[in-house]
């Protein structure tokens, strides 16, 4: 019985270093694939700090081991070691910590500027949309095809809501805003959290690596009805996307008279007009 | 020990008491139906159960125009006891192929053929009496289905080649089930618009009894048509607390919609009751009767008159709500939207503030939603020459309403100009905004478009005078 509280205490390191080597292959609480170049970057961040909290449970729990393991053939007679006030230990635990949050720190610096520093942004993104959360939707504002997204609405402007569609492969760039209470835009498989804050505009950019729909979600509780804030990111080619302004753009101008344009006409439509430069 | 064991009861016993208040969901009687003579209440809350039955137990009342989704066919072969072959197919939007798999419990119609003069109101006659099954389940591929007689027990099926199928869907229980999730804690059980989160809101969530919609594209006096409310559904009202539920698939969203209809007749057929029994049987008679008397006069109401109420009412809610699916009652533009140009939109402005339209005495000069008939005391809605005891606006609800900012650009029912057309057309209804189809001409209307959507982009120097 006297080995039972070591072993007890070394079991558990044993354990988890199991179960982290395992847990990506059987798909565990690991967040999956990131959908966007960013996220790569922001999952490596992820996983390096995953690395150097285990290194630190691993070593923590094998130190306990090691001094619990010795205590067990401490002979009664023999004075203890005190170790309370040791100038030495203190200095150790408070820079060996102080220089790996240094160290993450700096090290994550780059993919910070990248993701929130405008001048770090990439080279030609454009504002593509205006996202504005309120309660309990996402209503979104696009320019006119062809024509720069601008500050205020504009006559021509287009809207929807719960409903983002992006062109993938290339980086894009919204502007968020809030019209009542703070909001959270956040879509998961593109590793992007943004607070929308009432009072300020927020450009966030991101970028797709493959066509598909991704969830969106609102990351901030903002009411009763904060789970209804479900939207989508919906990420489709160039010409696609083209195609559902201009089915958009009709849409909105409808006058109940003309007829309305499927979007697969207005797909015919663009891709004649571009010699389908830009399709896959 | 003695303390955990007694957190584990607290935290027992406190579950048990959360779970006991959700209870099953009822649908509750308007307060205009609480204010009559007891019976008569009771009364009309049978009615109400014969016609609607409860949420947990949805009757149908075929008179009713609602889609419940069912499917139909004519029996091929009869191979087995209780197997046919029969192939089905759906007859509205509601029934689609993907959920003939789902099909089992519903109950199955077989009228025999031969001598087709059906008889009116869909009553065969006695001798080709319609057999009620239900479907054990239906095989796609072999176009088999499977029924058990109406009590779930195997039963033989008698039936023949050509005999008539009809299988009633479960669209209406679908809706149900979807707007218990997403729209009862507003809209309420019995669409009342007073839900637990109702109070907190404003404007109020829309109560539906009154068979009133807003945002129609139906001519003045008729009802929402299916495509508006599914609009309203998927797209949400901007400036109000509807959200919008572009994500859940057309067929859930068609699904509501009906439910929601369902409901809005539910609550016309108890306000259509309450009007024929409030004069005569208000409980306030019993202020100087005998409740004998009443009770007396009562059963005798109920045994001849009311019965001939309640039919004729179903038929009033029969082509009042058939009505909006015509496409004649369905504003249509005559002529092309006007081009927006400053000329179009200087006669719009013109014609915004004549005496013509009085656009301005609600929305103000500049389209603020400020005009001076939001400070006078005016008449209440439907009942001209009843003075409000306040001042403003009030609509068909009750409540007082402001006339639209048109300076924000938020437009609830609706941004595209054939939107804007039809609320200039037919008005909003239950509303003070009325409708000017008939004293406008398409081109002044588009005018009026052009200059409505162009008010959010007015210079302010312009718009201050």
């Amino acid at each position: 019985m006297n080995k039972f509280w070591p072993l007890f205490f070394c079991f558990w390191p044993v354990v988890a270093i199991v179960v982290f080597w395992i847990s990506p292959a059987m798909n565990w609480w690991f967040p999956g694939m990131a959908m966007s170049p960013l996220g790569e970057q922001i999952d490596n961040l992820f996983y390096m700090i995953l690395l150097v909290v285990g290194i630190v449970f691993v070593g923590t729990h094998i130190a306990l081991g090691y001094v619990l393991f010795r205590g067990v053939d401490h002979a009664d007679d023999k004075k203890s070691w005190f170790s309370h006030g040791s100038h030495k230990l203190e200095v150790l635990w408070s820079v060996a910590p102080a220089g790996i949050l240094l160290f993450i720190s700096l090290y994550q610096l780059e993919v910070w500027m990248r993701y929130r520093v405008k001048s770090h942004f990439p080279d030609d993104v454009q504002p593509i949309a205006e996202v504005t959360a309120r309660q309990f939707e996402w209503r979104i504002r696009y320019p006119a095809p062809g024509k720069p997204l601008m500050p205020t609405p504009q006559p021509d402007d287009l809207y929807t809501v719960n409903d983002l569609h992006v062109p993938f492969g290339r980086p894009v760039l919204i502007r968020l805003r809030s019209m009542d209470v703070q909001h959270s835009f956040f879509v998961p498989e593109l590793r992007v959290k943004q607070d929308a804050v009432p009072g300020t505009v927020i450009p966030v950019w991101f970028e797709t690596i493959d066509e598909g729909d991704y969830d969106l979600t609102c990351a901030e509780l903002c009411g009763w009805g904060h789970y209804k804030m479900r939207g989508r990111v919906l990420a489709e080619r160039e010409l696609e996307y083209q195609a559902y302004l201009k089915t958009l753009q009709a849409e909105q101008g409808y006058d109940g008279v003309q007829e309305l344009k499927s979007t697969g006409a207005q797909i015919a439509e663009y891709s004649q007009g571009t010699d389908n430069k830009t399709g896959h | 020990m003695k303390f955990s064991d007694t957190i584990v009861c607290a935290v027992a016993l406190l579950s048990i008491a959360g779970c006991s208040s959700n209870s099953v969901p009822q649908f509750e009687t308007s307060q205009d139906t609480e204010k009559l003579f007891q019976p008569a209440r009771d009364a009309v809350e049978s009615e109400l159960h014969a016609a609607f039955g409860t949420p947990d137990q949805l009757v149908v009342w075929p008179e009713l125009p609602v889609d419940f989704g069912n499917f139909g066919g004519s029996i091929e072969k009869v191979t087995t006891q209780g197997t046919v072959v029969v192939p089905l197919s759906g007859q509205s939007p509601l029934a689609t192929a993907d959920r003939l798999p789902e099909l089992s419990g519903a109950a199955v119609l077989v009228a025999p053929s031969g001598g087709d003069e059906t008889a009116e109101d869909g009553q065969a006659p006695a001798e080709k009496a319609v057999a009620v099954y239900r479907v054990a389940h239906y095989e796609p591929e072999s176009k088999s289905l499977h029924v058990v007689g109406d009590d779930g027990q195997p039963t033989q099926i008698s039936a023949t080649e050509g005999d008539g199928i009809q299988i009633i869907g479960d669209g209406l229980q679908k809706g149900r089930n979807l707007y218990l999730r997403h729209c009862v804690h507003c809209h309420g059980v019995s669409g009342d618009g007073d839900g637990p989160t109702a109070p907190y809101l404003k404007p109020r969530p829309r109560d539906y009894r009154k068979g009133l919609f807003k945002f129609t594209s139906t001519k003045p006096g008729i009802r929402a048509s299916r495509d508006d409310l599914f609009r309203i559904v998927k797209l949400g009202v901007p400036g109000t607390y509807m959200p919008s539920f572009m994500l859940l698939p057309d067929d859930e969203v068609s699904a509501i919609v009906e439910y929601v209809r369902w409901l809005s007749m539910r609550g016309e057929l108890e306000s259509k009751l309450v009007v024929q029994l409030s004069l005569d049987f208000s409980s306030t008679r019993l202020e100087d009767e005998s409740f004998a008397d009443v009770s007396a006069e009562f059963d005798e109401f109920r045994g001849s008159d009311l019965p001939d109420i309640v039919s004729s009412a179903g038929e009033e809610l029969s082509v009042d709500w058939s009505a909006p699916e015509d496409p004649e009652n369905v504003v249509t533009p005559k002529e092309e939207r006007v081009a927006s140009s400053e000329e179009s939109i200087a006669r719009g402005r013109k014609l915004f503030l004549s005496e013509k339209t009085k656009c301005y005495s609600c929305h103000g000069e500049t389209g603020a939603g400020n005009g001076t008939a939001t400070e006078t005391i005016n008449d209440l809605p439907g009942q001209p020459g009843v003075k409000a005891e306040e001042p403003g606006l009030f609509d068909s609800w009750g409540q007082i309403i402001k006339p639209r900012n048109l300076q924000r650009g938020l437009f609830r029912g609706g941004r595209r100009p054939v939107d804007i057309y039809r609320r200039i057309h037919s008005g909003i209804k239950g509303t003070p905004m009325q409708a000017f189809g008939n004293n406008l001409s398409d081109q002044d209307i588009w005018d009026l478009v052009n200059f409505v959507l162009n008010v959010p982009f007015e210079k302010k120097t312009q718009a201050s005078h």
